[in-house]
């Protein structure tokens, strides 16, 4: 296939913001405390579930329940990190460093620039994943079946969802004002309790349930989980089979850079409609 | 020291945070609606374990103490860094009120989007998750909450001296010191359970000891995982609130000094 010239300056947007979300967030200190900083906080995060479990269950090693737990939050944190960020990500440029008016004026496509900065992010995450990982398979003797005809589909079409979704929330941050930095790790929260991704669907309500099968963050935990421990535990997945789910993640995930692009286009309008797209408020 | 000044500092600070709240209420939405879920699925892993009903309870108290606590790291303690970036930390350098003032503006300011947040967790606790309280004492529980606060944002205050200082690494600290934080301090669960000594250690958080007083005081079932008695830990808490905002007002001084003698007191884009 040959790379058309729009499709090449595409890319190189992509990449160079990427670059740009990868210096923005590891050259404010040395790489020491930069590897120290990337382990610490998705390991806490991990540990809470591990001590949850542990207060409760008395005992961590080889509990079939417990690397559910631990593979969900693991890969959660892709969720977790790129909302996070990419709920700041637009009040950052906007009113921090104040370069959103320039980005917006340049001819690199603000959308582009977004994905890029969502795949920065998922790029650093993915280190703290790894190490989680190994952790995970060498104290707390997590199966090692894997599958990796299911994994890495599964792993790139639930980074597409994620991207998906980081864009949507950082299309909507174009028209809210910034009273605090919590927007996108409260958003996180619904794919934390809907997802399954940390206790089985089947623990939610009726309502939870049905909510929970329309986000395709579901689909990919389940695969996640399915191509590493080689079997499924959450009952309400349990019938479905691995050809299903991936369909069904891909449907998802093209849903999700769908609606990113149509609230992206929706938030840009009445940005510059209102007169906000480079506002500042120092609440 | 002018009182009358420093107090209408205090409140021509809290003012936009109170008329920036009603202006632009979309964070009614993220603020409110969405950490009831997070809470809600930390509620749904104990469901999951069939542990016992107290850790429900537990779960909700943590939920409301990470309103706090966001606040504190985000709109207390990263706010200096914030103001310097945007370029109003010299106006209220040359200002004549005291900067204790200004950040006690801050903090009242914040206090009403956090609190708004936390009552909105504790009463999705309350009849959502169907926690059962038994309050001992009303008044002990008000004490240990406020005494909490106190020392929180006496942190928080302290902090902000540091961030004064720092470019980029305020952001990333305050991204740090979230789920750590929420680790040994028991966020989740009681945090006796990681060990007595590691708990006491934790206790140099103001929210260690404030979450484990209020779950003595709210769960009767809570004494079994205490790290000390509710009196005990009450002088603690009274204590960290002086020292934290002693060392707070001493900190401010000091590293204002250091940063205007370095030549960073309003640096930007570091």
């Amino acid at each position: 296939m040959a790379i058309t010239p729009d499709l090449k300056h595409s890319l190189r947007v992509v990449k160079t913001s990427t670059w740009l979300d990868w210096q923005i967030d590891s050259n404010w200190t040395s790489p020491l405390i930069f590897s120290i900083y990337t382990l610490v906080k998705p390991l806490a995060a991990t540990l809470i579930i591990v001590v949850m479990y542990y207060v409760v269950a008395g005992r961590v090693v080889e509990e079939a329940r417990l690397h559910f737990m631990y593979l969900g939050h693991a890969f959660y944190m892709y969720v977790a990190q790129v909302l996070f960020s990419m709920g700041w990500v637009v009040h950052d440029d906007r009113e921090h460093y104040q370069s959103l008016k320039y980005l917006y004026i340049s001819p690199s496509h603000y959308y582009l620039y977004l994905v890029g900065r969502a795949l920065g992010k998922l790029l650093l995450t993915s280190v703290s994943v790894i190490i989680l990982l190994i952790l995970g398979f060498l104290l707390l003797g997590i199966p090692r079946n894997m599958d990796i005809l299911l994994f890495f589909p599964g792993l790139l079409l639930g980074f597409v969802a994620v991207v998906g979704f980081g864009i949507t929330l950082a299309s909507v941050t174009l028209l809210t004002a910034r009273h605090g930095e919590g927007i996108g790790a409260s958003l996180a929260g619904v794919f934390y309790l809907f997802s399954g991704a940390i206790f089985p669907l089947s623990v939610l309500p009726d309502w939870g349930q049905r909510f929970g099968l329309l986000l395709p963050t579901t689909y990919w935990f389940s695969i996640i989980r399915r191509s590493i421990l080689g079997y499924e535990v959450d009952p309400t997945l349990g019938g479905v089979t691995d050809r299903t789910l991936l369909l069904t993640l891909l449907f998802g995930a093209i849903a999700s850079i769908f609606l990113s692009v149509v609230v992206y286009k929706a938030m840009e309008y009445l940005g510059r409609k209102k007169g906000i797209i480079d506002m500042m408020t120092t609440y | 020291m002018n009182l009358s000044l420093n107090l209408r500092a205090m409140v021509g600070r809290a003012y936009p945070r109170l008329i920036g709240a009603n202006r632009e209420p979309s964070w009614i939405f993220y603020e409110t609606f969405l950490p009831v879920l997070t809470t809600a699925a930390y509620v749904c892993i104990y469901k999951a374990l069939d542990a016992p009903k107290e850790f429900v309870g537990f779960v909700v108290i943590g939920g409301v103490m990470t309103a706090y606590w966001m606040n504190v790291l985000w709109s207390m303690a990263a706010q200096l860094y914030w103001e310097k970036e945007v370029g109003n930390l010299q106006l209220y350098m040359i200002a004549p009120m005291s900067k204790m003032a200004l950040l006690a503006g801050m903090a009242i300011g914040g206090l009403f989007t956090t609190s708004t947040r936390a009552l909105v967790i504790l009463t999705a606790g309350i009849y959502i998750f169907k926690v059962d309280v038994d309050v001992s004492s009303i008044t002990h529980l008000l004490l240990v909450f406020f005494l909490t606060l106190g020392a929180l944002y006496g942190l928080g205050m302290l902090f902000s001296s540091l961030y004064l200082l720092w470019g980029r690494e305020a952001w990333h600290l305050s991204n740090l010191l979230q789920e750590p934080v929420y680790l040994v301090s028991g966020f989740y669960f009681p945090v006796r359970k990681l060990g007595f000594s590691l708990a006491l250690a934790a206790s140099i958080l103001p929210t260690t000891l404030g979450l484990d007083s209020m779950r003595q005081l709210l769960f009767p079932g809570a004494h079994t995982w205490r790290i000390l008695t509710v009196e005990i830990e009450t002088k603690i808490l009274a204590i960290l609130t002086i020292v934290f905002i002693l060392l707070a007002k001493y900190a401010l001084d000091h590293v204002e000094k250091v940063a205007r003698r370095e030549g960073r007191l309003i640096m930007r884009w570091q």
